[in-house]
């Protein structure tokens, strides 16, 4: 697999693992995200303990230590559907694109990010322009940089995470950090 | 650089037009299209969603068990609520919420919501996996059919669900088990059954005036009630009277943040209210103040409870009982009997007591002696269900044929159960609500082995809750519907996320004030969640796809075609609308005459007002408004668990914004009383009884009386404090007669405390 390749279904791997529904779903992305990167991944032996401790950062029913939502790092108060959220929303509207959840899932979910991140990705080797480099620019540091370490580190300073969801967010961090580095300069956004 | 850039992006997002012309340059250089295992989707500019333009208003209600039940306006922009205001056309809710309707929007859109169906893997371990509402409903079913079969009816399936929602349509839940089979129901109430049943021996119904008639009153008694934490809209009829130059006095066992309002304030010892009020009668019937014509006129049996008076009581007898001095009942009574009109606001409270409900007659008395019933600015104030007559479509159900049931005495009813209960072979099985934890052990014949806990938090709420966790331990599956994580989703088996008031559609009224509102749905249901209706019908729908005819629900339903069949000619004629659209332009109050009992045509036996009550001796008591001693102490300190302002029962304490406000749960104790313990402010103690014990922080206060602890109920999120773990399941004396099983005498428990 070529390098591009990699990205994309580390990216893929990333945004499906984040909105999976069961320990299947959870297993099938975490195998994509192995095979998209070199690094060394543990293989958890149950992975029922994964969806249980997935269910318990990211999902419920209880209070959530680490909410997959950028306005509740972002905004104001820490809540959903926020001033921020419908930003994201016009972002995506920007890209022709919207939500199947039509706000019952808020738009600014991980996944729905790192899929609009794909989505921005292919846009701009399609066909890039200083306006796309600019809204991508934008949503890659002021949006994503904001929100994502802080995510990954409410994450992270939980007790108890398994090894596997640990390294799914340690990927996280490492595909922005990446982005970040190689996002469009302030020169090559003309607006 | 990076600013600037920053700030042209958002403006270019801010803006409708530059964000079409964008679209549109990068949709004419082919920039994007939509990707094969995506997740977001093309957008079509003709697609239904329109996030753009002003905002869209709606109606809403408050459907909380609360007397104010506020009207709301809901303000939605983008599809997302924006912030929310009482309504400005109810006089009542009169432009305000509250700070606990002030967060709405904070739980709307908590990320701690409850999101979709979950199934725990063992009852209280925390480890859950999200299952789909087929998966979910497949499961209940298939337990609810398996205890069909084992037990030929399903007495083995309880509901516990209480007040959690007063929206019309939620009674669909009971809808929903009947439309099962029989079913055992926990039945009664908690909050008011003692002082229910006392008002309709001594009335023949609970029927308050407009409390918005306050203002009209010369003279207010608010008598065990604190309306300035717990009914903050009727305040500023309290304030109006006052500035008439009416004068308020507060009878409390504590010193409340609306004594504080008060022109007096009378510390009654606690329970002993009901010789308080047949002491100031004794005196007005003394000096001759008995308003001789109304007793003649509209009640029977005085002359006997002037005997009763005459033989039993005085007025030093009753500053010794209460703790109030003669001198004070003296003046008390006699302006009283003079003010007019004059009125008392009894509260719920007050008759949470093993005297309770023989306290309220003893208060209705009083009230009834002076000839205050039936005025404007008068009455014996306690709640009401006048404006409920709507048509209960949800509720009314059959159960399939064939179904067999209780065949004991017949199955009691609520006093929220608006259906027509005919004779009937066999009925559900009611069991007490308020011993709940009993109930469910003792059960037997079939035993209970399933539960489904709707618009209720009974390991929050109910009494005993060491007793209620080992009862527990006997059921096989426990389905819990709710919004938020707490002590019940805790032991929950299956847990399953439902709307908020903005997310459904519904109506709501109130048991004190007159006013109507409709509740529209703002917006879409976050998440998975689904109203109660919409459970109902995808239980019925899985429930017939295994076993056709197991359910008679019907399993497709228009939540909105269904909170219109809840209005009838009766509700039309009430307030004077043609329809239920009328409400869309706010709500409408109830065209009644502000005095309730106006026409003095009373709904006794005798049609009068019953100072001695047949009824009242049916049901096991005295005839007459008799004293009745107090719960003899088992413990040094009187506790009292009264209700804060910070929260509706379970509801709201746990929202972050009330946690900024209200950090911590205490234990209040005056400070002779802790200088004694060698307590002081801010020490960790230990409050401990033959119930259970707690470990919290004391705070010292001299508006709690020297010989009680005062802890606000009931739990606090994220920590082990609950009242009811000091809290046992002590019966009131009344409240079986009209709402199916006795109330709690929640009041009368005692503890101690000791430095921890």
């Amino acid at each position: 697999m070529i390098n591009e390749e990699k990205a994309l279904l580390r990216a893929t791997s990333l945004r499906d693992f984040f909105i999976a529904r069961d320990a299947p779903e959870m297993a099938d992305a975490y195998q994509s995200l192995i095979k998209s990167v070199k690094t060394a991944a543990p293989i958890p032996a149950d992975w029922k303990d994964i969806e249980f401790a997935f269910n318990r950062l990211f999902v419920g029913p209880n209070s959530l230590p680490s909410p997959p939502f950028a306005s509740v790092y972002i905004d104001s108060e820490p809540q959903i559907m926020s001033p921020s959220t419908i930003r994201i929303r016009q972002i995506y509207g920007m890209l022709g694109l919207t939500s199947p959840y039509e706000g019952s899932l808020p738009d600014d979910h991980l996944s729905l990010e790192l899929d609009a991140s794909i989505h921005f990705k292919t846009a701009l080797n399609r066909n890039d322009s200083a306006e796309l480099r600019g809204l991508w620019r934008y949503f890659l540091v002021d949006h994503l940089g904001l929100w994502i370490p802080q995510f990954v580190n409410r994450v992270l300073s939980t007790k108890g995470v398994p090894q596997a969801i640990l390294f799914a967010v340690n990927q996280l961090k490492d595909w922005l950090k990446e982005e970040i580095s190689a996002v469009p300069t302030v020169e090559q956004v003309n607006l | 650089m990076s600013e600037l850039i920053k700030e042209k992006i958002e403006q270019t997002l801010d803006c409708p037009v530059t964000r079409r012309r964008f679209i549109q340059s990068l949709l004419l250089a082919g920039a994007v299209a939509a990707m094969p295992g995506g997740i977001l989707k093309p957008f079509r500019s003709d697609a239904g969603i329109v996030y753009e333009g002003d905002y869209q208003i709606f109606r809403n209600a408050c459907p909380r068990n609360c007397y104010d039940t506020c009207s709301i306006k809901s303000y939605v922009k983008d599809g997302v609520l924006q912030f929310i205001e009482g309504s400005p056309e109810s006089t009542f809710t009169d432009g305000g919420l509250c700070q606990k309707g002030y967060e709405y929007v904070r739980r709307a859109y908590s990320p701690d919501r409850i999101k979709y169906p979950m199934m725990q893997e063992g009852r209280g371990t925390g480890n859950w996996k999200r299952i789909s509402w087929d998966q979910a409903m497949d499961k209940i079913a298939k337990k609810i059919l398996a205890l069909k079969e084992k037990d030929g009816s399903l007495l083995g399936l309880a509901l516990t669900k209480y007040s959690g929602n007063f929206g019309i349509t939620n009674y669909c839940v009971e809808g929903m088990m009947s439309s099962l089979g029989y079913t055992t129901r926990m039945v009664g109430t908690p909050c008011w059954p003692a002082g229910i049943d006392a008002q309709n021996f001594d009335m023949g119904d609970m029927w308050c005036n407009d409390p918005e008639d306050m203002a009209n009153s010369r003279y207010l008694i608010l008598w065990g009630v604190n309306p300035a934490a717990c009914s903050v809209h009727s305040m500023k009829y309290i304030y109006e009277a006052q500035e008439r130059g009416a004068k308020v006095l507060v009878i409390d066992p504590v010193f409340s943040e609306t004594a504080a309002k008060a022109d007096m304030y009378w510390q009654v010892k606690t329970s002993t209210d009901g010789a308080l009020a047949l002491g100031m009668a004794r005196h007005i019937l003394d000096k001759g103040m008995v308003d001789e014509g109304w007793v003649k006129q509209n009640s029977i049996g005085f002359d006997e409870f002037a005997d009763y008076l005459r033989k039993n009581v005085t007025v030093e007898w009753a500053a010794k009982e209460s703790g109030v001095p003669a001198k004070q009942i003296v003046r008390v009574a006699e302006e009283f009997a003079t003010a007019d009109p004059a009125t008392i606001w009894i509260g719920y409270g007050l008759q949470r007591h093993t005297n309770g409900g023989a306290n309220v007659r003893a208060i209705d008395a009083l009230v009834a002696m002076t000839g205050n019933i039936g005025k404007t600015g008068g009455g014996a104030r306690y709640g009401h269900l006048y404006t409920w007559g709507f048509n209960y479509h949800a509720l009314v159900m059959k159960q399939p044929k064939g179904s067999k049931g209780w065949t004991g005495k017949a199955g009691p009813k609520g006093e929220f159960d608006f259906s027509e209960g005919g004779a009937a072979k066999y009925s559900d099985r009611g069991l007490n609500i308020n011993k709940t934890a009993q109930e469910l052990l003792d059960a037997t014949d079939p035993a209970v082995k399933m539960l489904w806990v709707s618009c209720k938090n009974p390991l929050s709420q109910d009494f005993d809750k060491n007793k209620l966790k080992k009862a527990m331990k006997q059921l096989e599956m426990v389905v819990v519907v709710d919004q938020f994580f707490n002590q019940t989703v805790e032991l929950a088996d299956i847990v399953l996320p439902v709307t908020t008031l903005f997310e459904e559609w519904t109506v709501d009224v109130s048991y004190w004030q007159y006013w109507l509102s409709i509740n529209e749905q703002a917006i879409k249901p976050m998440f998975e969640a689904k109203s109660n209706l919409e459970i109902a019908a995808a239980l019925s729908a899985k429930m017939n796809a295994l076993s056709p005819g197991s359910c008679t629900y019907p399993t497709k339903i228009d939540t909105k075609e269904w909170m219109i069949k809840e209005f009838n000619k009766g509700i039309y004629g009430l307030f004077g609308i043609n329809s239920w659209e009328d409400l869309k332009k706010g709500p409408r109050k109830a065209k009644v005459h502000p005095a309730s009992w106006s026409d003095l045509k009373f709904k006794t036996p005798s049609k009068k007002y019953e100072f001695k009550s047949e009824t009242a001796v049916k049901w096991g008591h005295k005839a007459l408004p008799e004293y009745k001693a107090p719960r003899k102490p088992y413990a040094p300190f009187q506790l009292l668990t009264p209700h804060s302002k910070f929260g509706i029962h379970s509801q709201f304490i746990n929202i972050d914004w009330m946690h900024d406000i209200n950090p911590e749960p205490f234990v209040y104790i005056n400070p002779e009383a802790a200088k004694k313990k060698g307590i002081s402010d801010g020490d960790k103690v230990r409050v401990f009884n033959k119930v259970g014990e707690m470990v919290l922080k004391a705070k010292l206060g001299d508006n709690v009386p020297t010989d009680t602890l005062l802890m606000y109920e009931a739990w606090f999120a994220k920590n082990p404090y609950n009242v009811n773990n000091l809290v046992d399941d002590t019966s009131a004396d009344m409240g079986a007669y009209k709402t199916g099983a006795p109330g709690v005498a929640i009041h009368d428990q005692f503890a101690d405390i000791a430095k921890a």
